[in-house]
């Protein structure tokens, strides 16, 4: 039986999107485990693993984001497919990325199934969500899965306990990827399809538990792959050249980190730039288009047929 | 904007930009009644006409200034001197991709400008254009251990001010014809900014200074990395969606039932335009370049190139401005050709 989960903080963001991909996705034995979201992430995935691990019978336990829905109506197949003949695996998602070099998991190289973003700014729309990291497709076998889906097996579900101690929960999909891979499990991003519906913004600048929970993540996993595994420290870090002290090396990969930051920062504001810059051909043509004599002489035609359509939803409704 | 007594030293790039203007230096400290070397990246053009006699009043009122620029920063800790608080922006960004385009800092409009941009002393200014006293061209040397590029204006100053002398962000305008990519060669700049903390911690105050533990101080600026990255992704999406709206909105305003049945209305009106160019073209006379250019400044242009037809593309109100700079900048070519006939 493969088991469904969700922790709902917002019921309608829930059955606008998590529930319909349960519809779709769910097999007639499947049980659906729905519980009220507590403040840290970790904990509610916790909760969901133990009320899921009370069945003898647990293929794998399927936990989504309230605003995730699975559009794949195969995916109980291509869970079952991989656990079946690959027993190895212990988790799967459908985005992760190879030797990330720090606990933000897209500083490896990522990987992803077919995943849309839904957003509503800017007039709402779609587009592929990871479109800047450029993602190889899935599947494959990765170190860290991203987690608004994560696919646990029963040994996963049994074994391994989401980071409480992360704030907010934040980074606990990557920590319990990394217990997964210590334990000697596979990791594995597969190939399905889902849509997110959210924000086109990743991560707050000024999230200061994210950027708590990075540090605690890297102090707990960093070097514990060696050095080609992921989270693995830099060479000259790990392998002085000389004998200089903890302290004095400290130091200086604190500056060199200060300096990757703000030319991060400039990538970040060249990204920027180059998007603004590249719309301004399409605002004048629409701004010609707007002020344009035929344009205005039109108006009124247009306002009337905004009037009649409104009226035929209006009456629809 | 030289003065007809004014010495030109062009070179050719020889090496890094380090040893590039030490060459400079060395001939400059050898010219007798020096008044000022204004050193210059090749794709900088200053705007103002009255510059030498700005630059002049500045150094004059104060003996202990060493080194003046149009873009300058306090509490500057790294060459990254816009992470410190921004004082003098005076300088428009021109760029030549997407059609061309510019930026302007927020000391460019000196009828508008910021509240906070202010002539004084800074603790760098930005190398693109930088002015040195006298004194500082026969004392101070661009230290090439840097690097090849980043960080010798920053490293510049910091040297400068060790010695005493102070740094002045002063407000005549320069236009920079760069690139979008506001860092080229990250990597380097990265070794740079190192290299330039490392010589300078705990010789001058805030270089290389910060809050907490060294550990503490790596893991945070870490994770503040991996935030600046995902949120230049943030943006590359937010770019993404835009387009995809507005690609939308001309979509629908080409199909609208308005626009096609006015169809008719504007291709007559085309062709009218056509045959008006047609007959000036006929009639009028081969115009020169700097006539084409002040004939461009009142409307739009795409083969002015970067730096002067940009400004049509935003708005009305910015078009005034480009007219203001294309007259400057063709008084500013005509001044110029003067001057070389003069030189000549």
């Amino acid at each position: 039986m493969i088991a469904f989960g969700c922790a709902i903080e917002d019921t309608l963001a829930f059955e606008s999107y998590a529930a319909r991909g349960f519809e779709r996705a769910a097999e007639p034995d499947s049980e659906v485990h729905l519980i009220g979201a507590m403040r840290n992430r970790a904990r509610n995935l916790n909760l969901l693993a133990d009320l899921a691990a009370q069945r003898e019978d647990l293929e794998a336990l399927v936990i989504v984001h309230p605003h995730l829905e699975i559009t794949d109506g195969d995916l109980c197949q291509r869970v079952r497919d991989v656990l079946q003949s690959e027993p190895e695996v212990g988790l799967i998602g459908v985005t992760g990325s190879i030797r990330p070099l720090s606990p933000a998991w897209w500083t490896g190289r990522v990987v992803s199934a077919d995943v849309t973003l839904r957003y509503q700014e800017h007039g709402g729309g779609e587009l592929p969500r990871w479109l800047p990291f450029r993602p190889a497709p899935a599947p494959a076998d990765v170190d860290v899965v991203e987690g608004s889906l994560l696919v646990l097996s029963p040994w996963a579900v049994r074994n391994l306990r989401f980071d409480e101690s992360l704030p907010a929960g934040h980074g606990c999909d990557v920590d319990i990827s990394l217990q997964a891979r210590s334990a000697g499990r596979r990791v594995r991003v597969i190939e399905t399809s889902v849509t997110f519906h959210g924000a086109l913004e990743l991560v707050d600048e000024n999230d200061y538990a994210w950027l708590r929970a990075h540090e605690l993540l890297a102090d707990k996993w960093e070097g514990a792959f060696g050095s080609s595994g992921p989270l693995a420290p830099p060479n000259w870090f790990a392998r002085p050249d000389d004998d200089t002290d903890d302290d004095a090396r400290w130091r200086e990969r604190a500056w060199r980190a200060e300096a990757e930051r703000e030319a991060a920062r400039s990538a970040a504001h060249t990204r920027q730039l180059h998007g603004r810059a590249a719309l301004r051909p399409l605002e004048t043509e629409l701004m010609d288009i707007e002020g344009s004599l035929s344009w205005r002489l039109t108006a009124p035609l247009r306002r009337v047929n905004q009037w009649r359509r409104r009226r035929r939803s209006r009456a629809r409704a | 904007m030289a003065e007809p007594d004014s010495v030109v030293l062009e070179r050719d790039a020889v090496g890094s930009i380090f040893d590039s203007y030490n060459a400079i230096l060395d001939e400059a400290a050898a010219l007798p009644n020096l008044e000022c070397l204004v050193l210059l990246h090749q794709d900088t053009e200053i705007v103002d006409e009255d510059f030498c006699s700005r630059l002049r009043a500045v150094i004059a009122s104060d003996p202990k200034i060493g080194v003046v620029g149009c873009v300058g920063a306090l509490d500057v800790r790294s060459i990254a001197w816009w992470e410190g608080s921004v004082r003098m922006a005076a300088f428009r960004h021109s760029y030549p991709e997407h059609g061309g385009g510019a930026l302007d800092g927020f000391s460019w409009d000196r009828a508008t400008g910021s509240p906070y941009s202010r002539e004084g002393d800074v603790d760098t200014v930005d190398g693109f254009l930088l002015c040195l006293t006298p004194a500082i061209v026969r004392q101070i040397r661009f230290d090439s251990s840097i690097g090849t590029f980043h960080g010798y204006d920053f490293d510049f100053c910091l040297q400068v001010r060790e010695r005493g002398f102070k740094v002045r962000a002063a407000a005549f305008r320069a236009i920079h014809h760069h690139s979008l990519n506001l860092v080229s060669d990250l990597d380097g700049w990265v070794e740079a900014n190192v290299a330039v903390v490392k010589k300078w911690y705990g010789r001058m105050p805030r270089v290389g200074a910060g809050p907490g533990r060294w550990r503490e101080r790596a893991r945070r600026a870490e994770a503040e990395r991996d935030i600046a990255h995902a949120t230049g992704y943030a943006y590359e999406m937010d770019a993404a969606a835009r387009r995809c709206d507005l690609e939308r909105a001309v979509r629908n305003a080409r199909t609208s039932i308005g626009w096609r049945i006015t169809a008719p209305v504007r291709a007559v009106g085309n062709c009218w335009r056509r045959v008006k160019q047609a007959a000036t073209a006929l009639t009028g006379t081969t115009a020169s370049g700097d006539e084409k250019l002040l004939e461009a400044s009142a409307g739009p242009n795409p083969s002015l190139g970067p730096g002067l037809g940009e400004h049509n593309v935003a708005g009305d109100g910015e078009v005034a401005e480009t007219a203001v700079v294309s007259r400057e900048l063709v008084a500013s070519r005509q001044e110029g050709k003067a001057h070389q006939r003069d030189m000549s």
